[in-house]
């Protein structure tokens, strides 16, 4: 058996082929990984435009700049965007960046199937975005989708399908691959329970993925067959059922939501103990919490529905489930705190993002308590106190993950240091404007403003004013991080194979920026 | 990961075999459990009506297992090559050989070429002007040691093969299955 170490001179193997021809047909995870991170970059800023567009009516009552029917496609199209093209691309991206590496494998189990994966989502971004310009306007029916709402689309429906079909056959192929690469890739030694905590949340959402995708591609092929086929699965004059979708939907929608935040779970705890220079504290009852969380995420669904007229019953079910996730998540919470207690902390930019990150996720935590309530959630349902929820454990949870996993491999990526400077004014920056941006949100929900609508009472004028400066604020900082990175790719001081003096892991015994293809002989896992 | 050994009548034999960390009995179980539950919700679904749920579900399920297949059956490969006064003989196969070529020894030549601008470096044992391409399962950076190896093994033939020079017998230690 070879066990030497990975790091001794890999640097002369040669460097990839330059050119389009590259990007178009690799079959190498680091570059597919920088494709998926550089087009959920691009979705960042496509989405983010829509969502000042949104902020921007909402700056004073009465309607401004656009018509309600583009607003409501304005929000539609921003969660879609968001969700699909940018934040789980950005989780595959650094999946397929982080995992080979950090499990000892020279690439994906399935590399021609990952590049087919990348490749589609291109195209069904495009075409999700064509639909802008169609007769009949982009879809405006919530990026749930809901009939018999989401029916009365113009020409842009079929094409929504159709692109919600191709993205979740992406999102399935990525799962696959990523699951057989880890089943099947770890370098001798490396056995489940060694596995980062990053590799081990991406198997569980792989997991997930897998589990719930096919829900999702049942439902949204059941809307277009009653539009276009006269079958009525949610229209009650046929004998159907259009709270049956709402079930369907939030089957799948749910266990969406933890498979945007499982791999963030991951990414901090990476960083943490690096900055606080300790081990993880409590490794094995992180992954039995992500277990249990992924668990527990099919039993909650219709806690987006309280106020469809379930039984009693089931209203009870379904809060006292929904409560219950709470337990595991605090128990990460809780190892995430006693990891930096007494540790050795410094606070470099991944540190900054991954303490915000604990702190503003938790924020997003209650708020989703309050909203377990059933009794209470009849008034907070389709407020603007929902819109503050999932912006919280999305913007400040999930994307925070991102910025803080791009700070910290950042270097390992480019073989170059950040500009550190930068990198606080971007955090600093992000960090209040977020708070500015989607705290105010709670207050207008509770006082009854609802989501989705392009003009509101004059009492809440104020509150949206202060958030639409958070929110064209957050916008410019996000300006500086493209800066940071550009800069950081073009050049800097030279990163070392460690990086940070706290890291450990596989990933950190290949030199900086990691050769084109590592362990080309299987490393040592002590 | 290659191991070699030395017999008792002076062959030298690379057993080659790609690393793996689960056998296919291990991703057979993962298919089972993906496939109870996915059978478990889209059978509720499609008691409830919602029936195009199954079909999704069910080509997710083949996708999946084919997937896995694909991977354990590329990984559970192996190679033998042996070296013998006169001949190098490579077998290939899963549970028995299912290739086996013999080359006149004095004229087989160990090629390291690259396939194409993207691909990995490959090993080649030309003779007679045909190509038999071995080690295709190791990593890159193994494949050259292993090219290393053979060249040293096979050329340039001596009267006896060196019993002692040679560390006789890697311990294998498994095939990393657990
Ligand atoms: C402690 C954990 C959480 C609890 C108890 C919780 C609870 C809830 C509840 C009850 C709702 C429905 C509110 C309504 O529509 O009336 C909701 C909405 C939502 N939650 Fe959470 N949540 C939690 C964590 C998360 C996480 C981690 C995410 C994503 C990363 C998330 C994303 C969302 C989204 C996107 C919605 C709104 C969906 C929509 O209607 O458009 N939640 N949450
Ligand atoms: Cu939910």
């Amino acid at each position: 058996m070879s066990t030497a170490t990975a790091t001794h001179d890999e640097a002369h193997h040669e460097e990839p082929p330059r050119g389009l021809k590259r990007w178009l047909f690799t079959t190498n995870h680091k570059d597919i990984g920088t494709l998926y991170l550089v087009f959920s970059l691009v979705m960042l800023f496509v989405g983010g435009v829509m969502a000042l567009v949104i902020r921007a009516e909402l700056w004073e009552p009465g309607i401004q700049h656009v018509d309600p029917q583009f607003f409501n496609a304005m929000t539609t199209m921003h969660g879609l965007i968001m969700v699909f093209g940018a934040i789980m691309p950005a989780f595959v991206g650094l999946a397929n960046w982080l995992i080979p590496m950090m499990i000892g494998a020279p690439d994906m189990a399935l590399p021609r199937l990952n590049n087919w994966s990348f490749w589609i989502l291109p195209f069904a971004g495009a075409m999700l975005l064509a639909t802008l310009f169609m007769e009949g306007g982009a879809p405006a029916a919530g990026w749930t989708m809901y009939p018999p709402l989401v029916l009365q689309t113009g020409d842009a429906f079929p094409f929504l399908i159709f692109s919600v079909h191709l993205l979740g056959i992406s999102s399935i192929m990525g799962a696959i691959n990523i699951i057989a690469t880890i089943l099947n890739m770890r370098a001798p030694g490396m056995t489940l329970m060694k596995m980062p905590l990053f590799v081990w949340t991406w198997l569980i959402t792989a997991y997930l993925l897998i589990a719930v995708m096919p829900v999702l591609a049942g439902a949204v092929t059941m809307l277009l067959t009653d539009k276009y086929f006269g079958t009525s699965f949610f229209d009650a004059a046929g004998g159907g059922d259009p709270v049956m979708f709402q079930h369907i939907f939030w089957f799948f929608g749910h266990p969406e939501v933890y498979i945007m935040i499982l791999p963030a779970f991951g990414v901090i705890s990476q960083v943490i103990p690096t900055f606080a220079r300790k081990p993880l504290f409590g490794y094995s009852s992180m992954v039995y919490a992500t277990a249990s969380i992924a668990f527990l995420s099919f039993i909650v669904w219709a806690h987006h529905m309280f106020t469809v007229g379930m039984p009693l019953a089931g209203e009870l079910f379904f809060m006292y489930a929904t409560m219950l996730i709470a337990v595991p998540t605090g128990v990460k919470v809780f190892n995430w705190v006693a990891t930096m207690w007494r540790g050795a902390l410094t606070f470099e930019t991944p540190m900054l993002f991954a303490v915000a990150f604990v702190i503003l996720f938790t924020i997003g935590g209650f708020s989703g308590l309050m909203l377990a309530i059933a009794p209470a959630d009849f008034q907070y349902h389709d407020s603007y106190f929902v819109v503050a929820h999932f912006h919280y454990v999305l913007v400040s949870g999930a994307l925070f993950a991102i910025f803080a996993a791009v700070y910290y491999w950042l270097p390992k990526w480019t073989g170059h240091m950040y500009d550190e400077r930068l990198g606080k004014w971007h955090f600093w920056l992000s960090v209040i404007s977020v708070n500015v941006l989607y705290f105010p949100q709670h207050f207008l929900g509770l006082a009854g403003m609802p989501r989705r609508y392009a003009d509101y009472a004059v009492q809440f004028t104020e509150w949206n004013q202060v958030s639409t400066v958070g929110a064209f604020a957050f916008g410019l900082a996000q300006l500086i991080f493209v800066y940071v990175v550009w800069k950081c790719v073009r050049g800097g001081r030279k990163a070392t194979a460690q990086v940070w003096e706290g890291a450990r892991g596989l990933e950190w015994t290949v030199p900086s920026p990691a050769p084109y293809h590592t362990f080309t002989q299987a490393p040592e896992v002590k | 990961m290659i191991s070699e050994e030395v017999d008792t009548r002076g062959r030298r034999r690379f057993v080659i075999r790609p690393s793996r960390s689960l056998s296919w009995r291990g991703n057979m179980a993962f298919i089972g459990v993906m496939g109870v539950l996915l059978s478990v919700i889209a059978a509720t679904f499609a008691l409830r009506g919602a029936w195009p749920v199954l079909p999704f579900a069910g080509l997710e399920l083949a996708a999946l297992a084919a997937a896995l297949y694909w991977v354990a059956r590329r990984l559970s490969l192996r190679e033998v090559i042996t070296v013998d006064d006169g001949h190098v003989t490579v077998e290939r196969g899963r549970r028995r050989p299912q290739l086996a070529v013999r080359l006149p020894r004095p004229w087989v030549r160990v090629e390291l070429a690259r396939a194409g601008v993207l691909g990995p470096r490959r090993l080649l044992l030309r003779c007679h002007g045909r190509a038999l391409e071995v080690g295709a399962l190791l990593p890159e950076r193994e494949r050259e040691r292993l090219a290393a190896r053979l060249r040293a093994a096979i050329a340039p033939a001596p009267a006896r093969p060196p019993r002692s020079t040679d560390n006789h017998k890697h311990p294998t230690g498994g095939d990393g299955a657990r």
